[in-house]
């Protein structure tokens, strides 16, 4: 029995010590914080941590130093129930200011009413709630845009010959990828030449994406395009296209045509390499920017000096012009 | 024809069923449903999930479960591909050592699940439920939820082809195989069959539990990691959200292939059926270009109707049973004893 309990309470050490080792030794991990005394301190509440959302935080990060203020993120792993109450711890530990990314744009109406009845100051970012007046800033991209402006790039390279496309579904449960898809699908109204031929659910990952591509062109052997709601799937399609000899770069026989949204590393490289056709690269520095400096603005008693909702249109970048723009494309700068 | 449906077990004839019911379909919807080409796609795609769900097949059928694969072979990649210096999306390759250490963590992690059953004296869902977060957890805070390059080596078990045939698919078949053999043919499955028909028997007849289950989740745990590795290097790349959910995939596989949930009864070869006609319903649906909001709901209703199949055929087979005991016996009482 003794050595029952040891061997239980020795488990139950290694786990505690285990955790608190990844907790000290964690610099970006859920509600790490970049502190310091008598700063500013803001808080962001993530919706989930995604290889997107890791982007954003470094330029949070950059845009921090840059107004000299602290920041401390919160990740709720995609738990409206959990951000909900991220949302208040950050208040009670005395951040000054929020920013929300919303992980339910009607749900957080409820926590943006309590912050604004307790007079904190409040943001948000990306995903706008329900009523985007509810808060003084908002700045986030145009995901109908981005797919009105990958239909156009679609239609522009079917030269009103027949075009077969396969597209992917970002989520259904998403606003952004809702609104991604019904841009590509208003965008290619009236152009009957450009037919979508499969709509492939894939909760924004990538192995979905592969067996769909795959599938698609198993059904149709002329496909000629790929429309993709997020650039984490780019590999995915190379895999599919490099199974079936048709990963072929723009412009030489045979390319199939990809366009991705993003702008992530996946998607500078694809297009410096000319597998991409065009990349619509959220413009994630201004995002993070807009976003830190009006809230800091708000909490120092100032009125937003941008017009809320400011809603940043995406850079578009293909291979003759990602040498020229590399700068603007958050994904192009080392590592991501 | 008598000795070939004596060797296949109702619950597989029943999948078996479906599976062409669902092929009639998609082929009268797509036509080239069943074309080469597409029947090698299949067989690619079902391949993870076959050789996962082989693993899965053993846990269950010895009345355990084991809710922790997606997260293993997420962290199981995640620190390989750490260990061959892959920092982002856009950084790194993978080395030959990458499969080693994938199959490595796998196992360990796989064996830490029984040693901490056995240890800790709780259900295996509360522990793979606990180890699931840990793994994933650890798998978080490695790539801070950023996005991994997996090119190199580690692409090459998911992408090779071999005299025509997908490699992944003859790693399926030879997986299948084993552990159907494991299973059918030697001491350790038998045990692991009776451990699942009763523990507590198990136990008084002195099967050595402990470590039976921490071999069982062992092996789970290898056929989790040789199917992320294929997984990973079939797409290129390693999301955070990578093996998410897989684990209900690859259950569902199972219990649909006709293992019970209750342990003591299934058959490997009927969770790689399982496996293929999950894969044959998402592969149908892509082709005939459905809704995307109706994918669920089919996949939900042919699952259903597989488990519906398997409950008529199953009671069918018990009323004859007991039919031909009644009849064996009435027979044998009408006859004069000499």
């Amino acid at each position: 029995m003794t050595s029952k309990i040891r061997i239980v309470s020795l488990s139950l050490a290694l786990a505690a010590a285990a955790s608190l080792g990844l907790a000290g030794c964690s610099g970006s991990g859920s509600g790490a914080s970049t502190s310091g005394a008598d700063k500013t301190t803001i808080g962001i509440s993530f919706e989930n941590g995604v290889g997107f959302r890791e982007g954003q935080k470094r330029f949070y990060q950059i845009a921090a130093k840059k107004l000299n203020v602290s920041l401390e993120f919160q990740v709720a792993q995609n738990d409206a129930q959990r951000q909900s109450s991220q949302i208040k711890t950050m208040v009670s530990q005395g951040d000054q200011g929020i920013i929300i990314l919303p992980l339910d744009p009607v749900a957080i109406e409820a926590d943006i009413k309590t912050l604004n009845t307790a007079k904190v100051p409040v943001t948000t970012v990306d995903v706008a709630p329900k009523d985007v007046n509810s808060v003084k800033f908002h700045v986030g991209s145009d995901p109908l845009a981005d797919g009105k402006a990958a239909a156009a790039e679609f239609v522009k390279l079917a030269d009103g010959k027949p075009f077969k496309i396969v597209e992917m579904q970002g989520a259904l449960n998403s606003n952004t990828g809702v609104a991604r898809s019904k841009g590509l699908h208003d965008g290619l109204t009236g152009h009957d030449n450009v037919q979508i031929v499969s709509i492939v659910p894939t909760d924004w990952k990538p192995e979905p994406a592969l067996t769909g591509i795959q599938n698609a062109l198993q059904t149709h052997s002329d496909l000629a395009g790929i429309y993709l709601p997020t650039d984490g799937q780019i590999p995915a399609a190379y895999s599919a296209l490099s199974a079936v000899n048709k990963k072929v770069k723009v412009g030489e026989p045979g390319h199939v045509a990809i366009v991705s949204i993003d702008g992530d590393p996946n998607g500078c490289q694809g297009v410096k390499d000319a597998y991409v056709d065009l990349d619509l690269a959220t413009d994630v520095p201004n995002m993070t920017l807009h976003s830190l400096q009006q809230t800091v603005n708000l909490v120092q008693g100032k009125p937003v000096s941008i017009k809320s909702p400011e809603y940043l249109p995406s850079i578009a970048v293909t291979p003759s012009t990602i040498a020229a723009n590399e700068s603007k494309v958050w994904g192009c700068s080392q590592g991501g | 024809m008598q000795r070939f449906s004596s060797r296949l077990s109702p619950q597989i004839v029943s999948v078996l069923g479906v599976i062409v019911i669902v092929i009639v379909i998609f082929s009268i919807l797509s036509p080239g449903f069943l074309a080469l080409g597409n029947v090698s796609n299949l067989l690619l795609q079902a391949s993870s999930t076959a050789i996962a769900a082989s693993g899965m097949t053993l846990v269950i059928m010895a009345g355990w479960i084991d809710l922790s694969i997606g997260s293993l072979m997420s962290l199981a990649v995640t620190i390989a591909l750490a260990a061959a210096g892959v920092t982002s999306a856009a950084y790194g390759s993978s080395s030959i050592w990458t499969y080693f250490i994938v199959i490595g963590v796998s196992i360990a992690g796989g064996a830490l699940n029984g040693v901490l059953i056995w240890a800790l004296k709780v259900q295996p869902l509360l522990v793979t439920l606990g180890t699931m977060t840990i793994f994933s957890g650890i798998a978080l805070h490695i790539t801070s939820a950023g996005n991994r390059s997996a090119s190199g080596p580690i692409q090459y078990l998911g992408r090779a082809v071999v005299f025509g045939i997908p490699l992944p698919v003859i790693v399926a078949v030879v997986v299948v195989v084993v552990i159907a053999f494991l299973l059918r043919r030697t001491p350790f499955g038998r045990y692991v069959t009776a451990i699942g028909g009763s523990e507590r028997s198990a136990r008084e007849t002195g099967l050595p539990i402990n470590r039976l289950r921490i071999v069982v989740f062992a092996i789970s745990g290898l056929c989790a990691g040789i199917a992320g590795i294929i997984t990973v290097g079939q797409v290129g790349t390693m999301q955070s959200t990578f093996g998410v959910g897989f684990e209900f995939t690859v259950i569902t596989a199972v219990v649909v292939g006709g293992t019970s949930l209750t342990g003591g009864k299934g058959s490997v070869i009927g969770s790689a059926l399982g496996a293929i006609l999950l894969t044959l319903i998402d592969n149908g649906l892509n082709r005939v270009n459905a809704s995307v909001y109706i994918y669920d709901v089919i996949t939900g209703l042919v699952l259903l109707v597989a488990v519906l199949t398997d409950s008529v055929v199953m009671g069918r087979i018990r009323r004859m049973n007991v039919r031909i005991r009644q009849a064996g016996l009435e027979r044998s009482q009408k006859t004069p004893s000499t």
